[in-house]
């Protein structure tokens, strides 16, 4: 075997293992990010950062980015009868736009962003308009919409989440 | 052995390239459809039908489905002013004006449509007293196409149609 027969097969081990290497790394999946989602990376399971808009490779399987979409979902809550502070029975629907506050927070808190954040939107509302004195009046439907968001992002602020554009549609 | 050499170096390069830096593939627009180009992860352009060819990890192209979204719902409850209980059903469509639009309203755009009309309906059949109701059906109907319209064209739609099929109150019911 001489110089040249080495060489040769040296080459061909060399190109063996880059070819074994880049379909590892071939199989890791492309993840691309536009500029209404953010990426939630973890390394070995640990939260390292955010990621912003673009594409990204990663080079391992160690590397997991979970995606989070940051657009609004709008959401109707019918219906719902509750006890005003006079003790009359009312009733209230509210629309209402949830949206991810904190990409980290929305993904590591919630299984289901939107259902689990429901109920606790639901009873919220229900313990703010139960301190209020049903009106008809525009200024108070303005003035129990911007309280219901207040006292919800409250709650939703330590989950990640958040309400906006709330408005009245039903109030008795 | 040059030969061999060059052929595994452009085969490794080849594979590098796609592995790190992305490949080009393509993407079919049929004529119900649009799409927005992103690049870098924002939005370069708006894309038509037809058929384009993007360089994955840099591009990609977010469709859209502009065909029209049907909104039907029945047997739904609402209190009047006057303290009365009405119940409604409503009939409407929109299709999507705007892709770029339409895509920045909400996480699924086919929702939109949807939730603005029953907000749009719930808040007009809330604001009436049921002899309102009963004197013309079709000025309620027309209240809520006046607050829907808007909303909807703010969002990237257009409102095709919309029609309330029933209202019944307790005693009267008008049916179309």
């Amino acid at each position: 075997m001489n110089a040249a027969n080495v060489l040769e097969l040296v080459y061909l081990a060399t190109a063996v293992v880059l070819i074994v290497f880049l379909f590892r790394f071939g199989k890791v999946p492309r993840t691309y990010l536009t500029d209404y989602m953010r990426g939630v990376r973890f390394v070995k399971g640990t939260f390292v950062n955010v990621l912003g808009p673009g594409g990204y490779k990663p080079l391992t399987r160690r590397v997991h980015i979970e995606v989070v979409d940051m657009r609004a979902v709008p959401v109707l809550l019918e219906s719902i009868s509750y006890r005003d502070a006079l003790e009359s029975e009312s009733v209230i629907s509210i629309g209402a736009e949830m949206l991810v506050d904190d990409p980290y927070l929305a993904a590591t808190s919630l299984k289901n962003r939107i259902g689990d954040s429901l109920p606790i939107v639901r009873d919220t509302l229900r313990t703010t308009v139960c301190r209020t004195i049903a009106d008809r009046s525009p200024e108070f439907r303005a003035k129990v919409a911007a309280d219901i968001q207040g006292a919800v992002n409250e709650k939703l602020h330590r989950m990640g989440m958040k309400i906006s554009n709330v408005e009245i549609t039903e109030l008795f | 052995m040059t030969f061999t050499l060059f052929c595994f170096v452009f085969l490794l390069g080849v594979m590098a390239l796609r592995v790190f830096a992305g490949w080009l593939v393509s993407a079919t627009l049929v004529e119900y459809q649009r799409g927005v180009l992103f690049r870098r992860g924002f939005p370069a352009r708006e894309v038509g039908t037809g058929r384009y060819r993007v360089w994955t990890g840099i591009e990609k192209i977010m469709i859209v489905d502009t065909r029209p979204v049907q909104v039907s719902y029945e047997n739904q409850a609402v209190v009047l002013r006057d303290g009365a209980a009405a119940v409604y059903s409503l009939l409407g469509s929109a299709r999507v004006d705007d892709v770029r639009k339409a895509l920045y309203a909400a996480s699924n755009y086919n929702h939109v449509p949807v939730f603005v009309l029953l907000c749009c309906a719930r808040l007009v059949l809330n604001d009436c007293t049921g002899a309102q109701i009963m004197a013309s059906r079709d000025a309620v109907a027309e209240q809520i196409i006046n607050r829907a319209r808007p909303r909807l064209a703010a969002a990237g739609f257009e409102l095709l149609s919309f029609r309330l099929t029933e209202v019944s109150i307790p005693q009267q019911r008008i049916f179309e």
